[in-house]
């Protein structure tokens, strides 16, 4: 029995490191921020208790829900954009040949570049008077499109999420093109002697046959758009008048531009809840669809 | 067929224009970079540069050094050290297996979907506290605490291709938790590290948040600093393309050489395990 304890032994001690880390830094902070709610502080010096003044500034706060709002505007580009877009790109692309490994480099590449470099480039091609987007309207005989991108609010958080949308189609693509892959060519022999061939064969076979990935996909999706901040951050900043705001710049504005820790805090512990809650619909809603 | 017959050519002309919009980026800033500062206007816009001038390398490269520098000093054991401790997660979680490991590793896979930006204040905080904060270890430090849930997911999901019968039969001869780990488990897990590591690599050099938050001025890791480079009155847009293609160099050369175990880490931490 000896070795058996001697084993316990070193499983604790291998897993331990990682278990106070992972305590102490990362599920008690989520309730420290909670705690760090109810102050009013500015990083430094003392804190005052001012019990729940923080959070029902929050929930009356227009900008907060406005950041809300982009951040769901981001969530809907992401899943509506990335997902259908990969998984078509994934059908078109998912042979081996020396082209379509070309594209899927292309397509993915995007993926390794920092999201500071990504909201550099697209904020120049942006720009009003020396982007590219304008000029190649305005070659194209379309000079009546062309806007000033980042500013407007109209469209600015369209314009922001489509670099978004740019950087990580390439990861879902490879996860569908991966998923395409395992389909055994049994069932895809099977669908052609059953006839099922185009559309009706994506629909009644192949769909199917990779629906768990599509839900993976699109949990980590949400999970990744709720992280949102770079992009925007280099793009806007979240203004031009706040208008491009998400939780995230909002959230590092209040805490970290006029120091006010104690808010910030507040407007953490609303994103924990929001993310949660989003994470939760999302497994329930896939759960459901799978049945 | 006839439909057949007229997609294809229809098909390359929208694998072109994709890959016309995936590169068109890259194209502009490389385009861009190369000029001198008189050239990026509108109208030059796409034409390559009459002279090459590598000026602008030169301007952002002496400017950020120090902070590429800072990067590297950060990244080399953030990966490292987050790899180990994967790697040991890995295999208790997938070899040794005991009452609970699938609800730990549930439990640890959550950490990935926790939004980072909610834990950060106190995570400040506490850096304050023990003298880390506006230093290249305390960053360090934060980038093994959230590395762990991804290097333990693919490790774990490595490690569970190595048949059991293999720690069995070991385990007959006598082998303990470590020499199984050092003599069997280590030795075949030299792909796992070296997927693990490109994976970290390229994340921790491209992170932003943690490194705007936690360090200032010349602590700064080069993606704060890159961000910093435009601060002038006179944005320099061909000194802001090069320095954006000289802090992206370091990972876009890994992905051109080790693309294979970059993709092959992206399926390992997708699949729930």
């Amino acid at each position: 029995m000896g070795t058996t304890a001697r084993l316990k032994g070193f499983i604790i001690l291998a897993l331990l490191p990682t278990l106070l880390i992972y305590t102490f830094f990362v599920i008690v902070p989520i309730f420290w921020s909670a705690y760090y709610g109810f102050f009013d502080w500015s990083g430094m010096g003392d804190a005052k208790f001012t019990g729940l003044a923080n959070y029902i500034e929050v929930i009356k706060d227009e900008i907060f829900w406005r950041s809300l709002k982009n951040n769901f505007i981001i969530i809907a580009a992401s899943v509506f954009g990335q997902v259908p877009i990969a998984l078509v790109l994934a059908l078109l692309l998912m042979k081996n040949s020396f082209v379509n490994r070309f594209v899927r480099s292309a397509v993915f590449m995007p993926m390794v570049l920092s999201t500071v470099v990504v909201g550099l480039i697209w904020g120049y091609m942006y720009h009003p008077q020396i982007g590219v987007v304008n000029y190649v309207l305005k070659s194209l005989g379309l000079e009546s499109l062309t806007r000033a991108w980042l500013s407007d609010p109209k469209i600015n958080m369209f314009s922001v999420s489509i670099p978004i949308i740019w950087n990580y189609i390439g990861p879902y693509l490879i996860i569908f093109i991966a998923a395409l892959q395992n389909i055994p060519s049994e069932i895809n022999d099977a669908a052609k002697l059953e006839g099922a061939v185009g559309f009706k064969k994506l629909y009644y076979v192949t769909l199917p046959m990779i629906w768990n990935t599509v839900k993976v996909v699109i949990v980590l999706c949400i999970a990744g758009s709720l992280k949102a901040f770079d992009q925007v951050f280099v793009m806007t900043g979240g203004g031009p008048a706040q208008s491009t705001e998400l939780l995230a710049t909002y959230m590092y504005n209040n805490t970290f531009e006029v120091y006010r820790y104690g808010y910030g805090s507040a407007i953490s512990t609303m994103i924990v809840i929001v993310s949660m809650i989003l994470i939760l619909i999302s497994q329930i809603l896939m759960k459901r669809k799978n049945q | 067929m006839a439909l057949s017959r007229l997609s294809k050519p229809l098909l390359y002309v929208l694998l072109i224009a994709l890959c016309l919009f995936f590169l068109m980026p890259i194209y502009v800033m490389l385009v861009t970079s190369l000029k001198p500062l008189d050239q990026v206007t509108l109208s030059e816009m796409w034409k390559l540069p009459t002279v090459l001038d590598f000026s602008s390398y030169s301007t952002a490269f002496e400017k950020l050094l120090p902070n590429l520098l800072n990067s590297f000093y950060l990244v080399i054991p953030a990966t490292v050290i987050s790899a180990l401790l994967g790697s040991l997660n890995g295999y208790v979680l997938s070899k040794w297996k005991f009452k609970g490991a699938d609800i730990l590793f549930t439990l640890i896979l959550f950490g990935m979907f926790i939004p980072y930006q909610s834990i950060l204040i106190p995570m400040i905080q506490f850096l304050r506290d023990v003298g880390l904060y506006n230093t290249i270890p305390g960053l360090v430090f934060v980038h093994v605490v959230y590395g762990i849930p991804i290097t333990t997911l693919m490790f774990r999901n490595f490690y569970a291709s190595i048949p059991d019968e293999m720690i069995e039969s070991a385990k007959i001869d006598g082998a303990g938790f470590l020499r199984i780990f050092r003599y069997i488990i280590l030795p075949l897990s030299i792909t796992g590290f070296v997927v693990v590591a490109i994976w970290q690599f390229t994340n921790i050099w491209n992170e932003f948040l943690f490194a705007v938050t936690i360090t200032t001025s010349e602590q700064q890791p080069i993606m704060v600093a890159l961000q910093n480079l435009s601060g002038s009155q006179i944005v320099q847009w061909n000194v802001q393309m090069a320095g954006a293609l000289l802090a992206a160099l370091p990972t876009l050369l890994v992905y051109i050489f080790l693309g294979k175990y970059f993709v092959k880490g992206l399926l390992a931490g997708s699949v729930k395990g």
